[in-house]
C-alpha cells in the first residue's frame, strides 16, 4: 500500500505536465478531408482515392472518411449533397437486377438500379437534383451520373463516412462497376425544391361538354440553371378529355410562368387533374380537380320550375278574374 | 452411407421437391385463385386523404384500394408499414420470400396513391405476396408494396421509401374474411427482426385508426401508427467487409 503510495506520488507531476501539455497545444491535424459548409465541390480523388472506387466481379462495401465542421447540420447553413458518376460492365448474357448504393453515415442517398438483360440494360435513377431518369442501352456497358441532397441524419459534424455498396436484387456478380472518382460531396445554398408547381386549391367548376381551363402557375428559387422545362397534364378518367396539348413546353422560367391546360369533361362527376414537371430538379406537381356538372339539366329544372310558377300565377289570375266578374255579375243583376 | 440410404434419401429430395409442384398443380385444376375481399369503408369515413410527410413534396393515401380511384366506398387495408433509407420493391420482396413467397395469381391486386418529388405521382398497383396458398381453413398472411413508378421514392427525411399493408386471408377458399391488419404488422415485423435488420413499432402516425369490428367479410382493425422498418443498403449481397449498414445509429424514431 505504502509503495502504491510512493509509485503514485512519485507519477504525479509527470501526470500534471500532461495535462498541460494536452491543454496548452492543440490536438494534432488528423488526415481526414474537410469539408467546409460553404458552396464547392469534394471530388472522391480529393478524399485520398485516387483511382475509381472498383466493384470487381464481386459484391460489398466501400467506404471512405471526410470531416464536417462542428455542429453541421443538413439544410441548417447549407445543404449537403451527393454526386455519383458510374460505369457499369456486365458480362455476356447475364441477366439480373442490382442496386449501387451511395450512403452518407449509412443513410443512403443514391440508389442506382441496373436491370440487365442478355440484350440490353436499364438505368434507373431517381435524385433530387437530377430528377428521375430511365435509360434503356444496347450492349453491356453503361454510364450513369446522379446527383441528390443528402438524407438529414446523413450529416454530422466530425467525422463521416461516405460508403458505396453493390448488391443483387437476383442474378451473378457484374464483371465490373466503378465509381468514378469525380463523384463526391458538394455543398450549396440552395434548397430541394428549386421549382414549384401550384394550381387552384379548390375544384375548377365547368360544365358537361364544355372546354374547361385548369390554370398553373410554375416557379424557381433561382439557385440552380434556369433550363427548358415542360409542364404535363394527367387527368385520372377518360372522361375527361384534354382539348389541345397535353404538355407545355418553356424554354426557361425566369421567376416564374404562367399558363393552363384545357379540358373537357364527357360526363358530369369530380375528376381528379396532376400537373408536373418531369425530370428536371424536384420534379414538382400539382394536384387539382375538375367539378363538371350539366347546365342542360339545370336549365330544364330553371324551365319547368318557371313554367310551373307560371301556371300557378295564371291559375291565380283566371281564378280571380272570375270571382270578380261573377261578383260583378251578382251586383249588376241585384241592380236590375 | 449405404446406398440403400442414399437412394431413399435422394427418393425423399425428390419427393420434397415434388410437393409444392404437384400442390401448385392442384391449385391450378381446382381453379383455386385469389379471391377478393368486399369493398368496405373505414371508421372514419374517408379513406383518400394523403397523408403528407411534412416537406409537401411526398404524398400518399392512407389506405389502399380495391379499385382506382379510391374513394370512400372502395378502401381495402390501412396503410400501416413504411420502410426507409434503403428500400425499393423489388429488393424488400427478396428479403421476405423466404416466408412471403406466394404472388399472384393466389395474390390479388390493390392500388394506392403515391406521389413523390421527384418521382412522379399514380396509382401504384400490387399483387404483394402470401406466406401461402390460401385454404379452406386458416390463415394466410398477405402484404402489398407501393411507390411510384420506379418503385421507390425519395425524401431527405426518410431516403428511399416505400409504404405498404398487411392483412390476414382467413379461411380463404370455404368461409372468407380479409384484415387484422394489426397481428399481420405484427408478423411481418418478426419476420423482419428474426433476419437481423432493424424496426420500430407504431413509429409514426398514419391517422387510419380501425377498431375491431367486423364489416362484410372485411375484418377492421388498425391501431394508426405504422411500423417502421430500417433498410440498410447492401445486406442482400455475400458481404465480408464488415462495412457499416445504415442501421446501426438508428435511434428508431421517424418524423
Amino acid at each position: 500500500m505504502v509503495t502504491a503510495f510512493r509509485v503514485a506520488g512519485w507519477t504525479w507531476p509527470l501526470t500534471a505536465l500532461l495535462l498541460v501539455h494536452a491543454a496548452v497545444v492543440p490536438p494534432v491535424a488528423d488526415s481526414l478531408e474537410r469539408i467546409p459548409q460553404r458552396p464547392g465541390f469534394t471530388s472522391l480523388r480529393k478524399l485520398g482515392l485516387d483511382g475509381a472506387i472498383t466493384f470487381d466481379r464481386r459484391f460489398g462495401t466501400q467506404a471512405t472518411k471526410y470531416r464536417l465542421p462542428a455542429g453541421a447540420r443538413q439544410g441548417q447553413k447549407a445543404w449537403f449533397t451527393i454526386k455519383v458518376d458510374v460505369r457499369a460492365h456486365f458480362r455476356e448474357g447475364t441477366r439480373g437486377t442490382y442496386l449501387l448504393s451511395g450512403s452518407t453515415n449509412g443513410r443512403t442517398a443514391a440508389q442506382i438500379k441496373f436491370t440487365v438483360t442478355p440484350r440490353r440494360i436499364i438505368t434507373e435513377t431517381l435524385g433530387l437534383i437530377s430528377g428521375r431518369d430511365r435509360q434503356v442501352a444496347d450492349g453491356r456497358v453503361v454510364h450513369a451520373t446522379l446527383a441528390n441532397y443528402l438524407q438529414r441524419a446523413g450529416v454530422k459534424g466530425g467525422s463521416n463516412e461516405l460508403m458505396f455498396a453493390l448488391e443483387a436484387i437476383e442474378g451473378p456478380a457484374p464483371q465490373v462497376i466503378e465509381v468514378r472518382p469525380s463523384s463526391g460531396v458538394g455543398v450549396t445554398t440552395v434548397p430541394p425544391d428549386e421549382l414549384r408547381l401550384g394550381a387552384p386549391a379548390g375544384p375548377v367548376v365547368g360544365e358537361v361538354g364544355h372546354e374547361v381551363k385548369v390554370p398553373f402557375r410554375l416557379e424557381r428559387r433561382g439557385g440552380r440553371p434556369d433550363v427548358p422545362v415542360t409542364v404535363q397534364l394527367e387527368t385520372s378518367s377518360p372522361e375527361l378529355v384534354a382539348r389541345g396539348e397535353t404538355a407545355i413546353y418553356f424554354e426557361s422560367v425566369e421567376e416564374g410562368r404562367s399558363g393552363s391546360f384545357s379540358v373537357i369533361p364527357a360526363e358530369s362527376g369530380r375528376y381528379a387533374i396532376k400537373l408536373a414537371v418531369a425530370r428536371q430538379y424536384n420534379e414538382p406537381q400539382a394536384s387539382t380537380a375538375v367539378v363538371a356538372g350539366s347546365r342542360r339539366r339545370e336549365l330544364n329544372l330553371t324551365a319547368v320550375g318557371l313554367l310551373g310558377a307560371g301556371v300557378l300565377l295564371m291559375g291565380a289570375w283566371f281564378i280571380t278574374a272570375r270571382r270578380r266578374r261573377s261578383r260583378t255579375d251578382m251586383t249588376r243583376g241585384g241592380e236590375e | 452411407m449405404s446406398r440403400a440410404d442414399y437412394f431413399s434419401r435422394r427418393h425423399l429430395r425428390v419427393f420434397l421437391g415434388l410437393v409444392p409442384l404437384v400442390l401448385g398443380l392442384l391449385a391450378a385444376i381446382l381453379g383455386v385463385r385469389a379471391s377478393e375481399s368486399e369493398a368496405a369503408t373505414p371508421s372514419n369515413g374517408y379513406t383518400n386523404i394523403l397523408f403528407d410527410n411534412g416537406d409537401g413534396h411526398d404524398l400518399f393515401t392512407n389506405y389502399d384500394f380495391q379499385s382506382v380511384p379510391g374513394t370512400t366506398d372502395n378502401a381495402s387495408m390501412p396503410i400501416g408499414l413504411i420502410f426507409f433509407n434503403n428500400a425499393e420493391v423489388d429488393k424488400l420482396k427478396q428479403i421476405f420470400f423466404g416466408a412471403y413467397g406466394v404472388g399472384p395469381p393466389y395474390a390479388s391486386e390493390n392500388h394506392a396513391y403515391v406521389q413523390d418529388a421527384p418521382g412522379g405521382a399514380l396509382y401504384d398497383a400490387d399483387h404483394g405476396m402470401k406466406t401461402g396458398i390460401g385454404a379452406c381453413y386458416g390463415d394466410v398472411y398477405h402484404y402489398r408494396l407501393y411507390a411510384d413508378g420506379d418503385d421507390r421514392m425519395y425524401d431527405v427525411d426518410w431516403g428511399y421509401f416505400v409504404v405498404g399493408t398487411t392483412h390476414i386471408d382467413r379461411n380463404e377458399i370455404c368461409q372468407p374474411s380479409y384484415g387484422h391488419s394489426e397481428y399481420a404488422e405484427g408478423k411481418l415485423a418478426r419476420y423482419w427482426f428474426e433476419r437481423g435488420y432493424r424496426h420500430a413499432n407504431d413509429a409514426i402516425n398514419f391517422s387510419n385508426y380501425e377498431p375491431y369490428r367486423i364489416d362484410g367479410n372485411h375484418v377492421w382493425n388498425n391501431d394508426g401508427w405504422a411500423t417502421a422498418f430500417c433498410v440498410p443498403a447492401g445486406r442482400l449481397m455475400d458481404d465480408d467487409s464488415g462495412g457499416v449498414f445504415g442501421c446501426n445509429e438508428w435511434d428508431g424514431s421517424i418524423r
